[in-house]
């Protein structure tokens, strides 16, 4: 029952990091920018005289068998609501929905792959609060996962429903274990343990190049559209990224350690060494991926990696197995620490039909039957805390990840006005440090955070 | 630049001003719309705190003192200004090479300069993603070669140290031809008879070429180190596209001027910022480019 590739690859590099579409902009920036407010005063009204009302959403799901799910999820509830009929279009690219929405056209609905642009988009005035729309609904947000719909609020304004979540785990291969001499049953239950386990499982040739790498702690990373590991490392040696007033703590002791950890590796293996291995290994999400080809024994990933696993390599996807993923010594409270995060489901400024928006997003989000459908569809986690069995939850790795979502160390990045930037920059520290040699307290201290 | 086009003593006829006029107008009404409006609202928009949702707050010189002080813009600003170093001085120098080498007339001469020009016809973008292959540390086509050789694999877009030079080597690939046929036009257009002038002189080949073909070539010269010198200011593309998730990556090695300003826009919705950048990019290319001008001038003398 697991997907065909081509949509999820789309979904997975698309979808939960929103790629930015190929566009020369450069210095064109400011007169497209510029060019697309003026022309903002385009056409208006989309409600017949019938009395149908025409919503549009812009989607980022990916295309093909996706698509068909959302689709499907839409033309349920048209026939549900005749007077509603809605128009799904892919859009990827996060300029342009902000261009549209400057421009005074925007689309109804939009759904943004992660929650990343969330807290700069609130802050900025781009999208809508929909607390007194949730309020006159009667919706009651408790029935969400609550690490997820926690994510889609600013300071305690809620500025997107949560579908779909994502997370992430240890993803590991037990040949490679047993081969190792490691009890392929037994994951590493410290981070300490991951980096030993890691030391057996990595093999060199005889020019010193990794030919089978234990752990890599930057892959997939942000390189391949995901989201920067080093923030779920923090909350695995029991950091956080935000004081209790919700400001930067880039230096608490937990992140500078987390990221010595990820350091850790490369001053063992070498940067050229790692680097090289990682880029010679073939794209994410394909038949060439370290660990879709055997030669990753383990990862720090989602549910989606062993799907596509058991697509392109059957025989690798048999060798796999999930666990959550594990603490510091020093903190073992931490097991299964990861960032969760779902698909957001906003309503931008200047949308015609916001009632009638939210009315489908209210519905989508918390409507068991589909939200099962959907999930079972795409191999991503209800975001709601009770739904109707499906076939997938049989998977046992896909009901590790539901688990770790649902555990204490799943978390969601704390939106601010600022939150977007700062993540981006943490990422940014990590790279410094992991390639470049800075120090990485140093290279902590440099973020900036706003 | 030639100037042999312009029309001299011819007497304008009544009307004509007129209808020039008209010709004009959509071409002025274009460059009114998309460039001199925009241009302005990037000036002012330069001073203000703005974040394409707010009204523009009149901060006077706030995000140029910003810009200044923040490490990462002096970053893309090394960058840039090292890639546009090289690449100008290296395509120059190898499209100039080409072309003497190739300015002969013949079968294999015409292959030849098909073969190095072959590559522009491509879209900057392709040529990114293809170039991700040749540049793979493994099974890429210049390691191959390395290898062959001992050397040791070479991120060269992997490692900080190795990927502008990678990003180059794609810039140069398809933009040497495009130097080169213009220098090959104007190798062609050095009169026959000057040559035969300066060999009858005793003048040796470089010094023909240094005295003789050198003072024809100037202009062309000029032409295309402006030119290229303006594509590494803006340099956005082939940047781009080799790691669109993670801008700039390796450790923002890669990150150019045009980059972190469509990051100051788009990612971090500093339109301010970013308009203070389109700022600065316009006036420090202009007065380089009146550098060139000038320098080009005293040459003439």
């Amino acid at each position: 029952m697991f997907p065909n590739h081509p949509e999820i690859i789309a979904r997975a590099r698309d979808g939960r990091r929103n790629r930015v579409v190929t566009r020369f902009l450069g210095v064109g920036a400011m007169t497209i920018a510029g060019a697309l407010a003026l022309a903002g005063c385009a056409v208006d009204g989309n409600a017949n005289e019938s009395g149908k009302i025409e919503l549009t959403m812009w989607q980022q799901w990916g295309g093909g068998h996706e698509r068909d799910t959302l689709k499907a999820l839409i033309h349920e509830y048209e026939s549900l609501h005749p007077n509603i009929t809605i128009t799904e279009e892919p859009v990827t690219n996060n300029a342009e929905i902000l261009s549209s929405i400057t421009g005074g056209n925007p689309p109804d609905i939009i759904d943004l792959g992660n929650s990343l642009s969330l807290g700069g988009w609130a802050a900025a005035g781009a999208i809508q609060p929909l607390d007194d729309y949730i309020k006159a609904a009667g919706l009651d947000t408790s029935q969400y996962i609550q690490s997820a719909y926690e994510g889609m609020t600013v300071d305690g304004v809620t500025y997107a429903l949560p579908f779909q979540v994502f997370n992430a785990g240890l993803l590991y291969n037990k040949e490679l274990f047993t081969e190792a001499g490691l009890d392929p049953n037994s994951p590493p239950t410290t981070l300490e343990e991951l980096a030993d386990f890691a030391k057996k499982l990595t093999k060199t040739d005889a020019s010193g190049a990794i030919t089978q790498m234990g752990f890599l702690p930057t892959y997939p990373g942000p390189d391949q559209g995901q989201t920067c590991p080093l923030i779920s490392y923090g909350y695995a040696f029991g950091g956080s990224w935000t004081d209790a007033n919700g400001n930067p703590t880039p230096t608490a002791d937990e992140n500078v350690a987390a990221l010595e950890w990820e350091k850790s590796f490369f001053d063992e293996y070498g940067v050229a060494n790692i680097q090289n291995f990682i880029q010679s290994a073939g794209s994410y999400l394909t038949g060439g991926d370290p660990l879709e080809s055997g030669k990753l024994a383990m990862m720090f990933d989602g549910p989606w990696s062993a799907a596509f696993t058991k697509d392109n390599n059957p025989a690798v996807a048999a060798q796999l197995a999930a666990a959550p993923f594990p603490g510091a010594a020093s903190s073992p409270s931490s097991t299964g620490a990861t960032y969760i995060d779902a698909n957001a489901q906003l309503i931008p400024s200047g949308a015609k039909h916001p009632q009638e928006a939210f009315d489908f997003i209210a519905w989508m989000t918390t409507n068991a039957e589909q939200t099962a459908i959907f999930s079972n569809d795409v191999a991503n986690i209800p975001q709601l805390k009770k739904v109707p069995a499906f076939e997938r939850q049989n998977d046992p790795i896909y009901a590790t990840y539901v688990e770790i979502a649902n555990g204490e160390g799943a978390r969601s990045w704390t939106q601010t006005a600022t939150s977007s930037t700062y993540g981006a920059n943490l990422c940014q520290a990590q790279d410094a440090a992991l390639l470049t040699g800075v120090d990485p307290l140093e290279a902590l201290m440099a973020v900036k955070t706003e | 630049m030639r100037t042999s086009l312009r029309t001299r003593g011819r007497r304008r006829t009544r009307g004509e001003g007129r209808h020039a006029v008209w010709y004009l107008t959509p071409w002025g009404i274009g460059v009114a719309w998309l460039v001199v409006i925009p241009s302005a609202l990037a000036l002012y928009w330069s001073f203000t705190d703005f974040n394409l949702f707010n009204e523009p707050k009149w901060v006077g010189f706030d995000n140029y003192a910003n810009l200044f002080a923040d490490p990462v813009f002096l970053k893309s600003i090394t960058n840039t200004l090292f890639m546009a170093g090289v690449g100008v001085a290296v395509g120059t120098a190898m499209g100039l090479g080409s072309a003497v080498l190739l300015n002969r007339s013949g079968t294999s001469t015409t292959i030849f300069r098909s073969l190095i020009f072959l590559p522009a016809v491509v879209p900057p973008v392709a040529t990114g993603i293809v170039w991700t292959f040749i540049l793979n540390p493994q099974y890429g086509l210049l390691n191959a070669g390395a290898r062959a050789l001992g050397l040791p694999p070479i991120g060269w877009l992997s490692d900080p140290n190795f990927a502008k030079y990678g990003l180059l080597m794609m810039v140069l690939w398809g933009s040497v031809g495009q130097v080169m046929v213009t220098f090959v036009a104007a190798l062609q257009d050095v009169p026959e008879d000057i040559l035969e002038a300066a060999s009858l002189d005793g003048a040796g080949r470089l010094r023909t070429f240094v005295s003789v073909v050198f003072p024809i070539l100037r202009p062309v010269l000029l032409y295309n180190v402006v030119i290229a010198t303006l594509f590494y200011f803006q340099f956005f593309e082939q940047a781009f596209v080799v790691n669109p998730t993670n801008l700039g990556a390796p450790a923002q090695s890669t990150l150019t001027y045009a980059l972190y300003l469509y990051q100051q826009a788009f990612t971090y919705l500093k339109m301010g910022n970013a308009a203070a950048m389109s700022v600065l990019l316009l006036v420090v290319s202009s007065v380089v480019i009146a550098v060139f001008f000038a320098i080009n001038k005293r040459m003439e003398r």
